[in-house]
Formats: C-alpha cells, sequence, structure tokens
C-alpha cells in the first residue's frame, strides 16, 4: 500500500519536463487555487446545511420528522458526477428549466451559468452534505438533547445554549464530517470534468491522456496528495486535542420541541427544498431520461454486458479486498505488536487519498512488475513476452485495494474484535489449530460483517471513475465510465440509464447502514 | 505419581515492571484437585495460561505427563492445540453460532462419527444436560452453561483439566450448588484439575490441596486443613480466613500473652518475642463485671455474631458467637481463647 504512495511522494527525482513548465507557467497556481476554493466552499456549504438539518431533525418535530431523518442520508447515495450531469441537463440552454423560463418571461431571461466554480460547489454541497449530517445528527441525538436541558437548567436561553454548548461539544463530529466532504471534493474527477472546471484530478487526466506525460502526471499527483495529507492533518490537530465523551446519557425522554405554525412549514419545506434539490429532482429527471430510452426501445445493446463487466469488477475487488482486508486483521489479532497495529493503520490511509492520485502511483510499481516478469519469461522461454499486468485488470484491482482497503478493513476488523479472545484460545485448547480455530469459529462468527464489508466496498468499486479511468485496460467499460464518456458529449439521455444503475446499487449499502445505525437509535422514540 | 510438574517458571509481561510469577514450583498428582489461591493480581490466571500453552515462560520448565511443554532455556514449547489439556474459561466462552451438541463435539473433530456421537451423549449425560443438547448457549441459564463448558472440556477426555475462576459468574446459591457438582463430576471421571479462585471457602470445599500465591510467588502448598490451620506466614493466615495477632513472650511455661497462656506448640526458644495467631472462632467470652475487657462492637452475620472486643492494652480482638446469645456493646466480659492449633510468627 505505501509503494503508490512513495512512488507519488518522489516523483520529483525526475527532472521536470516541458509539460510540466508550460503548466506551471500557465495554469499551475490557477488549478490550485481551484481546487482550493473547491474545497473550502464545499466544506463551508456542508457544514452549514448538514448541521443545521440534522439539529431540526434531532431537537424539533413537525410534520415529516421521521421520513426526512433517514430520507436526507440518500444523495449520498448518488456520486457527484451523476447529479451533476443531470443538473447540467435540467439548466441547459434546451433542459426544461429554462425552456420553462422562456415560455414565461421571455427571451431576455438568463440563467446564471452553472458550468462554473459556484455550480460545481453547489452540487458538491448538494451531494457531501450528508456526511456532515450523518455525523452532527449522532452526535446531537447522544448528548445534545441533554446538554441543552442542563444547560438551561442553569439559565441559558436556548439559542445562547445551542452556540455555546451543544455546538462546541458537537465539533469533533462536525470537524469529521466536514473533513470527508471535502477530501471526496478534493479526489472529484467527474463532475468537474462534466462541468468543465479545471482542478488538480481534471489536470492529472489531461496531462496522462492528453499529452502522455506521465512525470508530469506523477507531479501533479503528488500536490494533490499533500493537500489531502494536509487536509487530514487539519482534521486530527482540530479533533484530537480534546475528546468529548462523557457518560453516555441515553436521550431517552427527552423529546424535541413541536414545532407549530408558519415554524413547522418552514422546517419542512427547507428538508423538501434540500431532499428534492439534491435527490427527488435529478434523480426524477434521470429516471425520465431512462424511460424515454426504455419506452423508445432505444436501450443499448451492449448494456447488459456492460452491467456484466462493472459487476465483476467490483465483485473481484471485493473479494480480492475483504480476503487482504481478513489477513490484515487476523494479523493483529494473532500478534498484536505496535508494528502490526502501524501496518493495518498506515494501509487503511488509502481511503484519504484520491484515486487519480493513487492511479498515478499504481501503474509505476506495475510497470517495473511487468519488467521483471518479461525478463524472467524471455529466460525461460526465451522469447519475449507482452505487457502482462500494465492496462490489465490487476493494476485496477491493484489501485482499487488502496483507495478501499480501509472501507473493507474496519468492518472486518470491527466484527472480529467482537469475539472474545477466549473463543480463540477455548478451540486451541480443545485441540484445533489456527486454521480450523478461523473456518470452524471467527468465519462463522463474523459472516454479517464480512458481508456488509464485500458489499460496501463492492458499490464503492462501481462507482469510482478516475482510477479506472486512467488504468483499465483496453476496451473494459464500466457503468462510472458510460456515465462520464456519454455526459462529456452532453448525451443526458444515454448517460441516464447507467446512472440509474448506479444510483439503485449505491441505494443498496445505504440501507444496510441505517438499518443497523437506525436500530438502536429508535429506542426514545 | 504426578502428572504435571513446574520447574522454576517465571513470567514477565513487561520488561522493568515486576513479574507475574517468578521461581514458580510445584506438582500437581495424577486424580489430584489442587487449588490456586490468591488474591486478584497475584499471577494465578497467568500460572494457569501458562501450563495451557497461552502464555510462553520466560525461565523454568513445565512439564504434562512425560512430555516437556515447555523450556526456556532450551526454547521449548508445545502449542496449546498438541498439550492436551482442557480449559474451562471464566466467561465458558461457549460457540454461540454452535448449538449445545456442537460445542461438546468441538474437540473431537479428529475421531470418527459414530464415536463423537457416543462420546458428546456420555459427556452430556455426565453433567446432566442431556435433554438441552439442540439449544444454543444464549438459550441457558448460567449453570447450564457452566456445565457445558464443563462438558465440552471434558469430552476430549483430557489428562489435565484446567478451570479459571469458575463459578465466579454464579449467584450465590447456584455457586454452592456448582461447586459441588464440578467437584463430583471431576472425581467420577477421575480427572486431574487445576483451578484458579480467590475464594478460600470454594478453594477448601473442592481441593485436595491448595497453593497459595502472593505477589507471583507460591507461598504455601499442603492440604486445606493444613492450611488454615498451620498457615506459613501472617499474609496466609489472614488471607484463609479472618485472623488477629497478639504478642507473646516465649517462656517455660507457655507463650504468655494477656488473654491468657498457650501451649509452645512451634518449640520457640524460651524469651523470644512472638506473635500468635488467633481466629475469631477460637475466641469465647463470659459476661462479667469485672472483667478486663469490653464489648466494643457487635455486627450480625445471619447464623453467627461477630463481636469486636477491646482489650485492656488497648488492642482489639474478634469473636464470632452462634446467633442464639445476644450481647449489648458496653457490657464488660472475660475472653477465654481455646486454640486446637497455636500458630506463632516471629515478633517483627
Amino acid at each position: 500500500m505505501a509503494v503508490p504512495l512513495l512512488v507519488v511522494g518522489t516523483a520529483w527525482r525526475h527532472p521536470a519536463g516541458a509539460v510540466w513548465r508550460h503548466l506551471w507557467d500557465t495554469q499551475l497556481a490557477g488549478l490550485i487555487v481551484n481546487t482550493l476554493g473547491l474545497a473550502a466552499a464545499v466544506g463551508a456549504g456542508t457544514l452549514a446545511i448538514g448541521t443545521a438539518l440534522a439539529w431540526l431533525v434531532v431537537a424539533y418535530r413537525f410534520p415529516g420528522r421521521r421520513v426526512f431523518e433517514w430520507a436526507l442520508v440518500l444523495p449520498l447515495a448518488v456520486p457527484a458526477y451523476v447529479i451533476g450531469f443531470a443538473f447540467l441537463g435540467l439548466f441547459d440552454f434546451s433542459g426544461p428549466v429554462q425552456s420553462a423560463l422562456r415560455r414565461a418571461l421571455g427571451d431576455e431571461w438568463r440563467v446564471p451559468e452553472l458550468r462554473s466554480g459556484w455550480g460545481v460547489a453547489l452540487v458538491m454541497t448538494l451531494v457531501f452534505y450528508p456526511y456532515v449530517y450523518l455525523l452532527a445528527r449522532s452526535a446531537f441525538r447522544e448528548h445534545g438533547l441533554a446538554t441543552l436541558e442542563t444547560a438551561r437548567s442553569l439559565g441559558r436561553s436556548r439559542r445562547r445554549a445551542f452556540f455555546g454548548t451543544v455546538l462546541p461539544m458537537a465539533r469533533p463530529s462536525l470537524v469529521a464530517g466536514v473533513s470527508l466532504a471535502m477530501m471526496e471534493a478534493l479526489a472529484d474527477f467527474g463532475t468537474v470534468s462534466t462541468f468543465g472546471y479545471r482542478t488538480l484530478t481534471e489536470a492529472i487526466y489531461r496531462v496522462w491522456h492528453g499529452m502522455f506525460d506521465r512525470a508530469a502526471a506523477a507531479q501533479l499527483a503528488s500536490l494533490l496528495l499533500l493537500l489531502a495529507l494536509a487536509l487530514l492533518g487539519l482534521e486530527r490537530a482540530l479533533r484530537g486535542r480534546r475528546r468529548f465523551t462523557q457518560g453516555h446519557r441515553p436521550a431517552g425522554g427527552v423529546a424535541g420541541v413541536r414545532l407549530r405554525g408558519w415554524r413547522a412549514r418552514v422546517a419542512t419545506g427547507a428538508c423538501l427544498a434540500v431532499l428534492g434539490l439534491a435527490f427527488v429532482l435529478p434523480v426524477g429527471q434521470l429516471l425520465l431520461w431512462a424511460g424515454e430510452l426504455v419506452g423508445g426501445a432505444r436501450v443499448p445493446a451492449n448494456f447488459g454486458a456492460l452491467l456484466g463487466s462493472t459487476f465483476a469488477l467490483a465483485a473481484g475487488a471485493a473479494l480480492s479486498i475483504c480476503v487482504l482486508a481478513l489477513i490484515l486483521a487476523y494479523a493483529v489479532r494473532l500478534h498484536p505488536s505496535p508494528g502490526a497495529r502501524f501496518v493495518a493503520q498506515f494501509s487503511s490511509m488509502g481511503y484519504a487519498l484520491p484515486g487519480a492520485v493513487i492511479a498515478v502511483g499504481v501503474l509505476a510499481p506495475i510497470a517495473w512488475l511487468d519488467g521483471v516478469l518479461r525478463d524472467v519469461v524471455q529466460l525461460v522461454l526465451g522469447r519475449p513476452l507482452d505487457l502482462l499486468l500494465t492496462g490489465s485488470a490487476v493494476a485496477v484491482l491493484f489501485a482499487y485495494a488502496v483507495r478501499f482497503l480501509a472501507v473493507g478493513y474496519q468492518t472486518i476488523d470491527a466484527s472480529l474484535a467482537r469475539v472474545p479472545p477466549s473463543f480463540d484460545e477455548a478451540a486451541r485448547s480443545l485441540g484445533v489449530r489456527l486454521g480450523g480455530t478461523l473456518r470452524r469459529v471467527h468465519l462463522p462468527l463474523m459472516r454479517g460483517g464480512l458481508l456488509t464489508a464485500a458489499i460496501l466496498v463492492w458499490v464503492e468499486t462501481m462507482k469510482e471513475l478516475p482510477a479506472t479511468l486512467l488504468l483499465r485496460p483496453l476496451g473494459l467499460k464500466t457503468l462510472a465510465i458510460e456515465v462520464w464518456e456519454l455526459t462529456s458529449e452532453s448525451l443526458w439521455a444515454e448517460a441516464a440509464l447507467p446512472a440509474i444503475a448506479i444510483v439503485l446499487v449505491g441505494l443498496f449499502p445505504l440501507m444496510l447502514t441505517t438499518h443497523l445505525t437506525n436500530g438502536p437509535a429508535r429506542g426514545p422514540e | 505419581m504426578s502428572l504435571v510438574t513446574l520447574t522454576g517458571v517465571g513470567k514477565r509481561y513487561r520488561r522493568r515492571q515486576a513479574p507475574a510469577v517468578s521461581g514458580l514450583s510445584f506438582t500437581v498428582g495424577r486424580g489430584e484437585i489442587l487449588a490456586l489461591l490468591g488474591p486478584s493480581g497475584c499471577g494465578k490466571t497467568t500460572t494457569l495460561r501458562l501450563i495451557a500453552g497461552f502464555e510462553t515462560p520466560d525461565e523454568g520448565t513445565i512439564t504434562i505427563g512425560d512430555r516437556v511443554v515447555a523450556d526456556a532455556a532450551r526454547a521449548v514449547l508445545v502449542p496449546p492445540e498438541e498439550r492436551g489439556v482442557g480449559v474451562v474459561f471464566q466467561d465458558y466462552a461457549l460457540f454461540p453460532h454452535l448449538t449445545v451438541e456442537q460445542n461438546v463435539a468441538f474437540g473431537l473433530h479428529r475421531r470418527a462419527r459414530p464415536e463423537r456421537q457416543g462420546r458428546v451423549a456420555e459427556t452430556l449425560r455426565l453433567v446432566g444436560l442431556g435433554a438441552l443438547a439442540r439449544r444454543y448457549p444464549h438459550e441457558l441459564s448460567g449453570g447450564q452453561q457452566q456445565r457445558i463448558a464443563l462438558a465440552r472440556a471434558l469430552a476430549p477426555a483430557p489428562a489435565l483439566l484446567l478451570l479459571d475462576e469458575p463459578f465466579s459468574n454464579l449467584d450465590a446459591d447456584l455457586r454452592n450448588q456448582m461447586r459441588e457438582e464440578v467437584g463430583h463430576v471431576l472425581r467420577a471421571t477421575g480427572t486431574t484439575a487445576l483451578f484458579v479462585t480467590h475464594d478460600q471457602e470454594e478453594a477448601f470445599t473442592i481441593a485436595d490441596r491448595v497453593g497459595v500465591l502472593a505477589a507471583g510467588r507460591l507461598v504455601q502448598i499442603g492440604a486445606p486443613e493444613v492450611i488454615y490451620h498451620h498457615p506459613a506466614t501472617p499474609f496466609v493466615a489472614g488471607f484463609v480466613g479472618a485472623a488477629d495477632f497478639l504478642p507473646g513472650e516465649v517462656t517455660a511455661a507457655g507463650i504468655v500473652t494477656e488473654v491468657g497462656a498457650f501451649p509452645n506448640d512451634d518449640a520457640r526458644p524460651a524469651g523470644q518475642q512472638v506473635d500468635v495467631m488467633i481466629r475469631p472462632d477460637d475466641v469465647t467470652f463470659s459476661v462479667c463485671d469485672d472483667g478486663p475487657a469490653t464489648i466494643l462492637t457487635r455486627s450480625f452475620r445471619g447464623s453467627l455474631t461477630l463481636y469486636c472486643l477491646g482489650l485492656p492494652s488497648g488492642r482489639r480482638l474478634f469473636s464470632s458467637q452462634p446467633s442464639a446469645a445476644d450481647f449489648t456493646p458496653g457490657l464488660r466480659v472475660r475472653v477465654d481463647v481455646h486454640a486446637l492449633h497455636v500458630v506463632t510468627f516471629p515478633a517483627e
């Protein structure tokens, strides 16, 4: 896992090429400003929307609250580039919104251009606010209302209690949520490229595929890596200094305030507006387009094959990542040395790395391996061998493993940790070896965790765009790539079908996790 | 004929920290039940884990049967699955995804199916739970889970059974019952057993011999009566039962203390200053207006009542009396001590 990181980190050993100098002279400053600005705007936007909605849902009662409570998470199921192109289609000059406005207000009317920094930031805020919403909601649920009561019993007004006590206590969760959203914004490739907004990820792709300058791409990637690591460090610094945990006081008996009249209408309206913009409207548009396609019998003939190859690739990733994560988690359990823990933690860091960075980092070791293989084959068989791994599914799977190992590892490690160590000892004292203990005790007990891990990884890899795009074998297409290729030609309706498939698959783990997280929280209601 | 032999066994978990156990040497005879008794943190569970093979000793050797299973000097270490040692865990560690039957059969994987089924049925009968074979552990009561844990450990017919605080998760009534049952099963099967407890009553009821551990060292090992009546150190004396110590002087007439003279059973030289151990059940008193001692406090314990007596020197002595009679604090009394075994320690 460290290899891709090292490759990108040491990109500067190669002298800067002509492409790099050109970039430096003309665009680099703009790229960095664009990337940072986007991340900052998304951070601010998600913080505001996510926190406000979470507090609304936890502390107040209003019509529809119960539905909004889980429905507000839905945008998380949809990749940003899908929402992005649905918006573009909706607000296009020939799209339904502008057409309707022109009919109503005449030709002079102009809608602000969506293909701009603000447009991208808006779309990403709408897609990524659930990270903040989810973490803020559980923080508020855990101690928000009880804290509010305590503060008010000490004479604070509701407003002062919220800003002075509840919000600072939820800070670690808010920081974690916002930094997740900002990392996604940094890593995003699909949306910015559809919107024609120039950021580092998009530049990596252009330099790689348009100018075939791998060294320059690696140097751009190292810049992006630096930004991601800085964000990670900032998050740790803001979150880790103090720990706001207290004895868990169940929120039972503390009911939210019932809103009446116009206040209730505003609350419902706000939730409805966010959910409508971020999910109902774009997904509805996608469904319409997809419906036209299916109704007009214009479903591409290769759609079945596309589904098949996407599912297969994602399944391969899920399987290999789960096996890897299981080996890692089991090794830490058997030899819980600080070294083993560090290795496990370190290999989970890939989740913070943008896919484009990983793709650049993966290519070099794969190419090196190819070279070694070729030499070996040459030696043994006496004839040369074509590049075996470069541009093969192996490279893509390697990149997936780097990026999504954390998803699998955390789930699997958590379910392994629930098996008491005395179970291992009981099995061994009954004459069963390590392998037998794993097979007869751990695996059956971890079945649920393994399945969850596999599903989560499967869905994540299916949505992945930049690494797949950069590393895929010739001719291999996934749903995500199909969506991206069609949208870059503004074929909105044609892109809707694979996009809907991605959305449907993405809803699956969401149901799984809301089912899990809502289980215990349902108690006090 | 001993089954288990420990010679100079030591184990240190972290450098620069006191060893968990050190210089541990003892044997367990074939068919014997040995209890390791001591306060929490004295190293008794570590000893058990060293014998089971879950921990590696830093020094010394451990022999089970005629096989050296651990030898620190020659780096011999037999893994737990090859030691043929059964373990009953404090939390039972029953596998929740397996039925009672499958749990008991877990260690029988090397046997043929018919033999395995016969052995499971036999073992379940032994612990009296044949009817529950198809239940899952979570459907059983605490006592039943305890019995299944015992059955699972006994099923492969291990040469040695280790029990780690086996009754600590049960409530008082059930604990007494399970002590008797487990003791009965162990004796009926002729199993050699080593169990760890911090409860001296438990150790005395079940074990043939008791070993007392303090701060990682074996302080005394012997029959329960010996441990109780002839403790080797004041620590053992205090740990296995309440005890007071009164200073006395060895004279030709015996050991003279403020509550009377005691026979010099330990044959200590005349003139030596000693502390005499006195247990509350050896102390009686009679109400007497000009008695030298006073009843200070009285605490009711059910069938017995514990009185704290203030002696003229200001020292205190406890006396336990049947609750049939009742004395109020403040009464003046005359104290009589009838120790069957007089235990003395040289004065500090």
